[in-house]
């Protein structure tokens, strides 16, 4: 890599587009460098009960500001140049991290959903303070586990009193409003959408898609038609709607943009999604293909897998309704739970919110991963560069034999990337070419498959892992727990 | 890494009777969506005249 693309990659990512600062990554640290007038304005915020409150409850990133002599040590460590901090004004800040990012397009709509009204949550709360966000994307927020954080902090700036207006709504609708009503009503997949789509949708976008009696319906009508005919007929007109409002009473312009909110958020719960249902969604229901004695022999091995690894960071690919991400995070690991469904991921998200489980679930299949975006794709990393090397155990569980034969992956590839993704341990499970389930998805390609057996297996894993040992589940399953052969083994 | 979506910024100035704002406006209002929320605005705008109308009646019984 370059010089000039390391430091990009140091200040990457993120923040170019701030005028007042931008994001710097040093090593384990998360850093913003702020001018003078925005770290003024940060400190204010700061100060504030709204920003102490939400702090608190974990809703908003912990920030502290450094002082100049950290600024000097980042420099003396070399990183100054790479960071831009050698030169000029500017305060050092350094905020909390959070330990895995994701973003909108890797979210179920439940995700989506919840960092929609944390932004609202805030921005009312910061009103109340005479601060505003001048922005309201989704990128704003990141999740722990399941609970969303806000954590971009030069979004609140002090609030003209006299104005009514909230300009960010636009951005609010198109990224967040709108992508939960297709997707509510017509199924369209966020992956799909917010992944090509950075900025959202257009009410114009949404109006194409819809017939006459939908567009009257309320929900349409206010977020989508009469936006949508009010733009056509604007954008034949003078740039005079663009010229600040200010009117002479605060407290009217306070009314207004309260009432604003409130329209906001009753619009939000028509969007918010329902349970979704697929056909993957009772996979983990017992039946004649997973019996009950197989269900419990696999939750019995994974069981005492993550007790004699005693892993602190787990990856669950293909993690379905997170019956064993569940397993993980009550046996005292972080999870992050992947899977290619989003009705899964999303009942998932619910249930790891309710019983405060720390997995961090996302619509994320391993055999076409999300790749990086933004500009010169170096603003969001692909998954796999923020996955590689961040998990002390994996676990995949009845998976690979759908990358295998619906992905048509090499066994030797899957392994090789599993390498990368574990520092220490694999749980794995073998489905041979004989299972019911299997055999549903070769389609009468069997022969392709004839030389897949346990033997072919193992040998295609023991290139990076040893196995530790295997047991039958089932007539055609095995699992297995290996260790990377750079581990440590106990055996 | 934290992001926010944004086309680029523009600069709006605006000076009233006693002082000016610079309006630095950093996404994008939209067209449509700026228009309907002025509308809205402005019928909210009569519901607080409303309200604080029925305030004083009730201030007044009191």
């Amino acid at each position: 890599m370059s010089q000039g693309t390391a430091s990009r990659r140091a200040q990457a990512g993120a923040s170019f587009r701030d005028p007042d600062g931008r994001l710097l990554l040093a090593e384990d640290r998360v850093l913003r460098l702020v001018s003078a007038k925005g770290a003024a304005g940060l400190r204010s915020f700061l100060s504030t009960n709204a920003a102490r409150e939400f702090t608190a409850e974990g809703r908003l990133v912990g920030t502290r500001f450094l002082g100049s002599d950290a600024r000097a040590a980042l420099s003396r460590r070399g990183g100054g140049e790479a960071f831009g901090v050698e030169d000029g004004d500017g305060v050092l800040v350094e905020h909390e991290r959070v330990a895995v990012r994701s973003f909108p397009y890797e979210w179920p709509p439940e995700m989506l959903h919840a960092a929609g009204a944390l932004t609202l949550d805030l921005a009312e709360r910061a009103l109340d303070e005479g601060f505003t966000l001048k922005d309201a994307t989704p990128y704003n927020v990141l999740f722990r586990g399941p609970r969303a954080v806000f954590v971009d902090l030069l979004s609140f700036e002090r609030r003209d009193p006299h104005d009514p207006t909230w300009l960010p709504l636009n951005q609010f609708t198109r990224t967040t409003l709108l992508p939960l009503l297709v997707n509510k009503h017509f199924g369209l997949r966020l992956d799909q959408l917010l992944t090509s789509s950075r900025d959202g949708l257009e009410p114009s976008d949404v109006a194409r898609m819809c017939g006459a009696a939908r567009r009257l319906r309320p929900t349409f009508l206010s977020l989508v038609t009469l936006p949508h005919l009010l733009g056509a007929k604007q954008s034949s007109g003078g740039q005079s709607i663009y010229e600040p409002k200010r009117l002479a009473d605060a407290e009217k312009a306070g009314f207004i943009l309260r009432q604003q909110f409130r329209r906001l958020r009753r619009q939000l719960d028509k969007v918010e999604p329902g349970e979704g249902v697929s056909a993957w969604s009772s996979y983990m229901t017992p039946n004649r293909f997973h019996p009950t004695e197989y269900l419990r022999a696999k939750e019995s091995f994974v069981a005492k897998a993550l007790a004699e690894v005693a892993p602190r960071r787990v990856l669950d690919v293909g993690c379905n309704t997170g019956h064993f991400s569940a397993l993980a995070a009550r046996a005292g690991a972080s999870v992050v739970a992947i899977d290619q469904d989003p009705a899964v991921v999303g009942a998932l998200w619910r249930r790891a919110s309710a019983e405060g489980l720390d997995v961090l679930p996302l619509v994320v299949n391993l055999a076409r991963p999300t790749p990086a975006t933004g500009w010169r794709n170096e603003e969001n990393p692909s998954f796999l560069e923020r996955a590689r090397g961040g998990f002390d155990t994996l676990l995949m569980l009845a998976v690979l034999h759908h990358m295998h034969a619906t992905e048509q992956i090499p066994l030797e590839a899957v392994f090789e990337l599993a390498a990368e993704l574990t520092s220490d341990s694999l749980v794995v499970e073998f489905v041979a070419p004989e299972d019911p389930l299997f055999r549903t998805l070769l389609r009468g390609r069997e022969e392709l498959f004839a030389g897949l057996t346990r033997e072919t297996f193992e040998r295609a894993a023991s290139r990076h892992f040893q196995v530790v040992r295997a047991e039958r589940l089932h007539e055609t399953r095995w699992l297995y727990l290996m260790r990377g052969r750079g581990a440590v083994v106990d055996v | 890494m934290f992001l926010w979506g944004s086309s680029p910024a523009l600069l709006s100035f605006s000076l009233t009777r006693s002082f000016a704002f610079i309006y630095l406006l950093y996404t994008d209002p939209g067209s449509g969506t700026l228009v309907w929320q002025l509308l809205l605005a402005a019928f909210f705008g009569l519901m607080f005249y409303f309200r604080r109308f029925r305030d004083f009646l009730s201030r007044r019984r009191k």
